[in-house]
């Protein structure tokens, strides 16, 4: 039989994953050229909600977890294909030439939508993990030291018990339809600043007539065939692949950045008393596992 | 059967893991095993048993010994006299309910459901001198020493010492208790019994001294917190739960000493 035995309910193991999470959050930008278009991002999120289950397997799973895009802002550029207006008389001169006239001018260039989706959500519809119990010895620690050296430097040996992921699935970014008219209306101001300020109002009314939709307009430069949420959810799930960052941070974050559980190694038992060094004792063979009612940690006092 | 049937923490040490934190313990504050004057902590061959201990022990300047004043002997002030002694506490054996790492003596056999059995033996030693030593004393005339009673320092006599043991038993039980504002198990001492002592009123009052300093021991540097025993599990200290010992019903023993463990059971709410 072990010499130590610790276990959590379920609703223990709980609390201690809501720790976990919400101390996670993750940040990245990134840009790229896709031909007809450039496009940028960047996003930073954190985790809430979610769900947990333990199985007799040894399997934890953890469902519905919300990503929570605290920032979320992408920018499209484009060269808008240019076109002229040429200059004509508006009010000719009987005897020569012309009294008002329409000057002409070309519009057309770079175009940039600044769009910005903060604030969005989506889910991590499943992580399958298993406890994985790691042993942990500081970098920093001199072999030369005791433990009770490295635990007077602050670099103690530790136990640590980390979430680790068989998978991590995250449901595509749920681009909301009203982003259609985000774009376009970012389009319109885009298109509106390329205007010479002298222009008229009933020529820019014709120009925009002339333009006709302005997500026809999209669609033809940026090549997509369907709602631009579509576009917009491949262009940063699977050409951006978001969604692939965001389950690596996870899994990555869960097995290894913040443990579920830690202890010093040796463990402190009595406390250090005037000039009498703490007592520790070395714990060993350390396992973790769950079952359906619980989490379970055995050790051996070594 | 789940551990966290009836609470939401669980912790328990086995019989086993406790013994091995004993040998720590007495190899990292040897100390608080040993006890001796001045003379006879400073000579290893003066001692009942050499001691084992950890390199960090003397590294970190920590005692091997306890140095406690030499034992004053009784109607003697001009001028004082004090003996040098060893004391020291060795072979600790604990025992979980059901008794089956060793024996009891009959009077605290069989061990009561929820106790524990502790042996040890106390080895020690009074310095004997010899008469050579004793005449060596110059007397003090009684006027000077009742002039300045205070300014005649105590004569510390080296002797002989021949070391004895004696065994220990003890029972006793697990209580939770608030010490130093910290909720603790806490060992209390139900019985002592020493092996071959006569008269019986000498065993009596040995008993009772060893009662005494067990028990105290125990309670000033014994006791462990809570969230020690489960080993800092993160529940403790996290704000968003409050976690409280386990109540009867449903856990009728909190702590609980059964199948050669002692058990801690922790009820957890979510604020």
């Amino acid at each position: 039989m072990n010499h130590v035995t610790i276990a959590a309910s379920e609703k223990a193991f709980e609390q201690l994953f809501k720790a976990v999470r919400d101390n996670f959050t993750v940040a990245k930008s990134d840009s790229a050229n896709f031909g007809p278009f450039s496009a940028s991002y960047a996003i930073q999120l954190h985790l809430a909600g979610g769900s947990i289950q333990l199985n007799n397997d040894g399997t934890i799973e953890i469902k519905t977890v919300d990503v929570v895009f605290d920032v979320l802002k992408v920018q499209i550029c484009f060269d808008l294909p240019g076109f002229c207006i040429p200059s004509f008389c508006i009010i000719p001169d009987p005897w020569n030439g012309c009294l008002v006239g329409f000057p002409g001018f070309c519009i057309g260039g770079p175009v940039c939508l600044p769009l910005d989706l903060s604030g969005l959500v989506s889910e991590i519809n499943d992580i399958k993990a298993r406890l994985n119990p790691k042993y942990f010895v500081d970098p920093g620690r001199l072999p030369t030291w005791s433990d009770l050296d490295a635990e007077f430097a602050g670099k103690p040996n530790q136990w640590q018990i980390y979430i680790d992921p068989d998978w991590v699935s995250v449901d595509p970014i749920d681009i909301p339809a009203s982003v259609g008219n985000m774009v376009e209306n970012a389009l319109r101001n885009a298109i509106n600043n390329l205007f010479p300020g002298w222009l008229p109002g009933w020529a820019k009314d014709l120009i925009w007539a002339f333009l006709g939709p302005l997500l026809g307009v999209l669609k033809g430069v940026l090549g997509f065939l369907d709602s631009f949420e579509d576009f917009l959810q491949d262009l940063l799930g699977n050409q951006f692949d978001i969604l692939g960052f965001i389950e690596t941070a996870v899994a990555d974050y869960l097995a290894s950045k913040y443990p579920i559980y830690q202890f010093e190694d040796p463990y402190p038992i009595l406390p250090q008393d005037g000039l009498l060094i703490p007592v520790k004792i070395p714990l060993r063979n350390l396992t973790a596992t769950v079952n359906t009612n619980e989490m379970i940690v055995l050790a051996d006092v070594g | 059967m789940a551990f966290t049937d009836h609470c939401d923490l669980y912790a328990a040490v086995h019989e086993e893991g406790a013994n091995r934190l004993i040998q720590h313990l007495m190899l990292q504050r040897p100390s608080m095993f040993n006890y001796a004057t001045a003379d006879v902590a400073a000579n290893k061959e003066l001692w009942c048993e050499q001691v084992k201990f950890t390199d960090d022990v003397p590294k970190y300047g920590n005692p091997i010994f306890t140095v406690l004043p030499p034992l004053p002997v009784i109607g003697v002030d001009s001028p004082p006299v004090g003996l040098s002694y060893c004391v020291q506490l060795q072979k600790f054996e604990l025992d979980f309910h059901p008794n089956n790492i060793f024996g009891l003596p009959p009077e605290l056999d069989p061990l009561k459901e929820q106790h524990f059995a502790l042996h040890f033996l106390v080895c020690g030693a009074l310095a004997c001198p010899d008469d050579r030593v004793l005449e060596q004393i110059p007397v003090l005339p009684p006027e000077t020493n009742k002039e300045r009673p205070e300014k005649v320092p105590p004569v510390h006599v080296p002797g002989k010492l021949q070391c004895f043991c004696l065994r220990v038993f003890v029972v006793g039980h697990f209580e939770r208790a608030f010490i130093l504002s910290k909720e603790t198990l806490l060992g209390k001492v139900d019985g002592v019994e020493i092996v071959d002592i006569k008269p019986g009123e000498l065993e009596n009052s040995i008993e009772c001294y060893i009662r005494t300093a067990v028990t105290m021991t125990l309670r000033q540097k014994l006791a462990i917190p809570l969230a020690t025993f489960f080993v800092s599990f993160p529940l403790f200290g996290m704000g968003t739960v409050i976690l409280t010992p386990t109540t009867n019903p449903p856990i009728p023993n909190n702590p609980a000493i059964e199948e050669d463990q002692l058990k801690a059971f922790i009820t957890m709410t979510v604020i």
